[in-house]
């Protein structure tokens, strides 16, 4: 089987799991609904993987669509490394997220609405990621986009997802308008839409034409779609937002997946974006980065500050495009997916053990009460905050190492601020992860040092219990027996915590470790991620150190000042003390500032359009009805005494030749015989005359 | 004699499909004569896979064979001495013929018709007949092969036993048993002419033209009579409301497309090498099958009844092709059948779920059931465009072709018969609106009955008729693989 088939068939089953579950959504129950799912999803899964074996790459395969005049659109499904990796990365963290709404989801009303909805999720992502043509891409972005607001808006009957969802999609249609645009300054420009010849032709360029000022346009328009989809400043407002649908949805949607979509096709366009779009990016990702990690610092609400935490990493990736590091933002979109996914996962995981609290402050010392979500979680966060052994490690880093690269080819020194604020903010997100750890999972009073010393210790003690009782073989055997049971009672009694939500946790933070994706955790280079992808940045490596340096000293802040804090919470203030602590929890006043600019002057405007509308245009409209109308009723009179008669007479006719033809048909054989010879003799005197 | 027996071993071999048909036919009739008893129900369940199997199985073989042919362009295989042609075209008559006898086998299963063993054993052989119709170029081989066909038709119209059908019966033999006399005369004349009886042969062409016009078109008028008969075409057209209402639905669903087939491939052979102008004659059939067709399903109120004069209406179309005398004609009437085939069946299908629903086949009785079922009051509406030819079916696609090639035709002959044939086609495909849309009007529009039961109908009913609305609807969406297949044909 051709991979393009297999990518159909994949496809067509989730069409068909989102169709039947739509369709039957009320009528099976939740254990069948979720296995079908995931079924479907696991088979897609396993696809994936096939198409991996299978030794095609940078295929192009053309479909024509149709013509507008001679114009042909094509359907494109472009195969290569990329599409490869992110269509395994999707499907693979989807399963996941569906084995954890199984638990997570169960007993809603609206549970096959739900499945429904993640089956049509992972279609359109997948058709954005083997899409070959920016038409298509589009249709597919616009389809995420739509899946998005029907997923934050889940819960419909709470006033505030519905509100979250409108925002999300009109914040989206924003960006879309410029995307759009710039799809049709493409095709006006490169005079075709299929993404492998656009990046042919752009590559042949001289560096004076790709600079051109056109070329920026479409750079900037293109990225205007990034900016809405990826939140980057200033339309990032939508997605703490979003965060009012279900957690497993945050965790697919607006962390993992959709969200990056951005991002990826900006990796996809690359060689089209000119050096000013490239530094634009930059800069305002870098801005995106520091605001969206100064607001997580902030925050109470668990899934807010993850929120931000995405933005500021989303953040981060574009700045890895800006320098043009596009493969090292690759990276870090495929390890950020995961370790965030994990992160979500495990959040939802907390509120669901909370009941649906998701206040930090009124949290704590969770880590006895669910201790594998405790692991799973600072797994994620470690991976987050960039400590080494952990893969968020290796791929921030990587793309520190290239911003130094690139401002140090550039010709004015004040570019190092781009790499600089990368460390600050590097450090910010290990000091912010580090304060949520604290804030829901430790009592005020633990220590991690102690923790861990602890753990360490009980853990070389049962090891030399072991190495003892191997050593000692004869002695005491009863005693032994009994500590088997009693460490296998142990294990059962652990594994027996271990539900769906646990498991699919344990499998994120499993891949959040830095040997998932190189032998050497150190080492960037020794991911097998840039054997297939060429690693741009090499130089720098001390960077990595200075890195390290930053990481802990954040997680270190994070946990001195969290504890400082945590003594001073005050549970009923809706935001933290101080005016700029204020300004910043609540992202900048900037939904309220479009509300006053933007929204406010319409709603304004709006009832005097309209009025403008009724008395002016509905009265132009409304007198030239009226004379249609008087014409018609003339029309109308002339039809029916003249027309009609004569249809009327055509109509008598026809009953009446019928009625004749009928009549031959009497029921008797003899006059049908009789027809026959009748017309042979008729026929034989037409022919002789 | 080595050679002739060699000659018959290989046309042997290349018939193996075909002869299979008359082992199946022999079994199925020595189980039932051998064997007191049966358990019923089962055995014919049995029969019934059998011969599904056996039509898949040998549709297949005709399709694997379709495809060498294709490939090797010249290759026609004389098979019998030249009793049997064949050749590409008559292959994919014969896959045509498999699957209408597919769809009535699977229709007669769904629908849960009780019929007597002999049924199948009778249909495989009219299946025989009409698969050996299609092969022939030989008067004597055609008049073997069509009288098969007829009296295996007989019986099935008869097998009910009631009143209604032995009636229809007897006129049905009656008129079938005329019309082939007056072919056998007329193949007599023929054969008094030319000395031959192929009738593709150069010497047929040769001495046929020898003669006086009018006497080689009485002749040849008289010769096609059988074959109109089986087409339903007038003057040869009386049985057929008859036989439509009182036979079972899957029966005259077949035989409103299959033997049409296989007649109209005969006279594609027939008019490819007649060295005489018959227009003439075949424009008056056609205008007046059109006609009477249709303005006598005005007045019908039986469903049935009034599908019957549609299909004769629907034959006169069938023969516009051949008017045309050209490549594009032949081709235009082969993609007709084919697109008619799905059509037909699927008006049949749907008329018997509804009576399956209302116990009835009366117009009066659809009142308000597309209300009650929206899934049959669309179908309904699809079908019957489908039958009138407008957009979007295939319907449509197959009537624009036939009157291009017929507009081509006068453009390029000039014949002012032509252009009256064109006007008359489109003005009746206006009229037939009136009574095709009856129906879906009686089931949409009109008040449902008070206290009317309706009964279930069913997942896999449906479901079949969902496999023709979707042929219907795809086969206008994208014909060209179908006409691309249909251009690669080859007559012998």
């Amino acid at each position: 089987m051709s991979a393009e088939l297999v990518i159909l068939i994949n496809i067509l089953f989730y069409l068909f799991g989102f169709s039947f579950l739509l369709y039957k959504r009320n009528k099976l129950s939740e254990q069948s609904i979720g296995l079908l799912s995931i079924l479907i999803n696991f088979i897609g899964l396993l696809f994936s993987m096939g198409i991996r074996w299978s030794d095609i790459s940078d295929d192009v395969i053309s479909y024509n669509w149709f013509y507008i005049s001679d114009k042909l659109f094509t359907i494109d499904i472009l195969l290569n490394d990329l599409t490869y990796l992110m269509f395994f990365l999707v499907q693979f963290i989807a399963l996941w997220v569906q084995v954890f709404s199984l638990k997570y989801m169960q007993g809603d009303p609206s549970f096959g609405r739900y499945y429904a909805y993640v089956n049509f999720f992972i279609l359109s992502m997948i058709g954005i990621i083997i899409s070959g043509n920016l038409l298509m891409i589009f249709m597919f972005w616009e389809l995420v986009g739509l899946c998005s607001y029907l997923l934050v808006g889940f819960w419909y009957e709470k006033k505030s997802a519905t509100n979250s969802a409108m925002k999300a999609f009109l914040v989206n249609r924003i960006g879309d308008i410029g995307l759009f645009i710039g799809i049709l300054l493409v095709y006006r420009y490169f005079g075709t839409l299929n993404v492998t010849t656009i990046v042919e032709k752009a590559q042949l360029m001289s560096a004076e034409s790709l600079n051109s000022p056109i070329m920026t346009t479409i750079g900037l328009l293109l990225f205007c779609g990034c900016v809405a989809k990826s939140a980057q400043l200033p339309l990032q407002v939508w997605l703490p937002d979003a965060m009012e649908g279900p957690t497993p949805v945050s965790a697919l949607i607006h962390a993992a997946t959709m969200v990056v979509a951005g991002i990826f096709l900006m990796a996809r366009i690359d060689p089209v974006l000119s050096p000013d779009t490239h530094l634009v990016m930059a800069i305002l990702g870098m801005l995106t980065m520091f605001f969206g990690a100064c607001s997580a610092l902030v925050q109470y609400d668990i899934k807010k500050l993850l929120a931000f935490s995405t933005i500021s990493q989303l953040g981060l990736m574009v700045v890895g495009i800006g320098v043009g590091a596009v493969n090292t933002a690759l990276f870090h979109l495929v390890t950020h997916a995961f370790f965030k996914a994990g992160l979500f996962l495990s959040a939802g995981a907390v509120i669901h053990h909370m009941q649906h609290e998701q206040d930090m402050r009124k949290m704590g010392n969770l880590r006895r009460e669910i201790p594998i979500i405790y692991y799973t979680f600072t797994i994620c966060a470690a991976s987050l905050a960039g400590i080494p052994f952990f893969s968020g490690f290796l791929s921030k880093d990587a793309i520190l190492v290239a911003a130094f690269e690139w401002a140090s080819h550039q010709q004015k020194q004040i570019y190092f601020i781009i790499p600089v604020m990368c460390l600050v903010v590097s450090s910010m997100s290990a000091y912010y992860i580090m304060r949520q750890v604290f804030l829901v999972f430790l009592e005020r009073e633990d220590n991690p040092l102690e923790l861990i010393s602890s753990g360490a210790k009980s853990l070389y003690k049962n090891m030399a219990k072991r190495i003892e009782g191997i050593v000692n073989i004869e002695e005491d055997e009863e005693r032994q027996q009994a500590e088997i049971r009693h460490s296998e009672e142990d294990l059962l009694g652990f594994l027996s915590k271990i539900g769906f939500m646990e498991v699919s946790c344990i499998i994120m933070a499993i891949a959040s470790f830095g040997f998932v994706f190189a032998v050497n955790p150190f080492l960037t280079e020794s991911s097998w991620f840039f054997q297939t992808f060429h690693n741009e940045a090499i130089n720098y490596q001390w960077v990595i150190y200075i890195a390290i340096l930053v990481a802990l000293n954040g997680v270190l802040l994070g946990y001195i000042f969290t504890k400082e804090e945590s003594f001073q919470l005050d549970n009923d203030e809706p935001g933290p003390k101080g005016e700029i602590a204020n300004f910043i929890f609540n992202n900048y006043y900037l939904s309220e500032t479009y509300q006053k600019v933007f929204v406010k002057p319409l709603l304004w405007i709006s009832p005097k359009i309209n009025l403008f509308d009724r008395k002016m245009i509905d009265g132009i409209v409304n007198s030239v009805g009226n004379l249609t109308i008087s014409w018609a009723s003339l029309n109308n009179w002339f039809e029916r005494k003249i027309i009609d008669s004569f249809v009327g007479l055509v109509a008598e006719t026809s009953i009446k030749i019928g009625s004749y033809t009928r009549q031959i048909q009497n029921g008797k054989a003899q006059t049908y015989i009789i027809t026959i010879f009748v017309c042979l003799v008729l026929i034989m005197i037409l022919l002789m005359v | 004699m080595l050679e002739k027996l060699s000659h018959i071993l290989f046309s042997s071999r290349l018939l193996l499909p075909d002869l299979l048909f008359g082992v199946v036919f022999l079994a199925i009739v020595a189980t039932i004569a051998f064997s007191q008893k049966l358990d019923v129900e089962r055995t014919y369940r049995l029969f019934n896979m059998l011969m599904i199997t056996v039509l898949i199985s040998s549709g297949l073989v005709f399709y694997a064979l379709f495809e060498f042919y294709k490939q090797d362009f010249e290759s026609v295989s004389a098979l019998f001495g030249q009793l049997i042609y064949l050749d590409s075209i008559s292959l994919f008559f014969k896959i045509i013929i498999s699957i209408a006898s597919l769809a009535v086998l699977i229709h007669v299963w769904v629908l849960g018709y009780k019929v007597v063993g002999e049924f199948y054993a009778i249909f495989m052989a009219l299946v025989w007949g009409l698969f050996i119709m299609t092969m022939t170029t030989n008067w004597l081989m055609l008049y073997v092969s069509l009288e098969l066909v007829s009296i295996c038709s007989y019986i099935l119209v008869v097998f009910n036993k009631e009143k209604d059908n032995s009636e229809a019966g007897i006129k049905y033999l009656l008129f079938g048993a005329t019309s082939s006399a007056i072919m056998l005369y007329g193949i007599s004349l023929l054969y008094g002419m030319t000395g031959t009886l192929n009738f593709v042969g150069q010497e047929f062409a040769t001495f046929l033209s020898q003669n006086p016009t009018w006497i080689v078109q009485i002749a040849v008028f008289m010769t096609i009579g059988g074959l109109l008969f089986k087409l339903s075409a007038v003057p040869f057209h009386s049985w057929t409301p008859d036989v439509y209402e009182a036979t079972p639905t899957p029966i005259v669903a077949f035989l409103s497309i299959a033997p049409k087939a296989a007649v109209i491939l005969v006279l594609i052979r027939l008019f490819s090498s007649l060295s005489i102008d018959f227009r003439m004659i075949m424009a008056i059939i056609i205008m007046a099958s059109i006609t009477i067709g249709n303005f006598s399903a005005l007045w019908q109120t039986n469903t049935k009844r009034m599908l019957g004069y549609s299909t004769i209406a629907h034959a006169g179309f069938m023969l516009v092709g051949l008017l045309a005398t050209n490549p594009i004609g032949i081709q235009s009437t082969i993609f007709y059948i084919t697109t008619y085939l799905f059509i037909t069946l699927a008006a049949f299908l749907l008329i018997d779920l509804m009576a399956l629903k209302t116990e009835s086949y009366e117009l009066e009785s659809l009142r308000g059931l597309g209300q009650q079922n929206t899934f049959l009051g669309l179908a309904a509406v699809i079908i019957m465009i489908a039958l009138v030819g407008l957009p979007p079916t295939v319907g449509f696609t197959g009537k624009l072709l036939l009157f291009t090639a017929l507009w081509e035709s006068y453009q390029s002959s000039g014949s002012n018969m032509l252009l009256v044939v064109l006007i008359f086609g489109l003005l009746n495909t206006a009229i037939s609106i009136f009574y095709y849309i009856k129906i879906p009007y009686y089931m949409i529009f009109k008040e449902p009955k008070i206290g009317v039961r309706y009964y279930p109908i069913g997942f896999i009913r449906n479901g079949f008729l969902l496999i023709f609305l979707f042929f219907i609807i795809y086969l206008f969406m994208s014909p060209s693989g179908l006409i691309n297949l249909i251009e690669s044909l080859k007559l012998a």
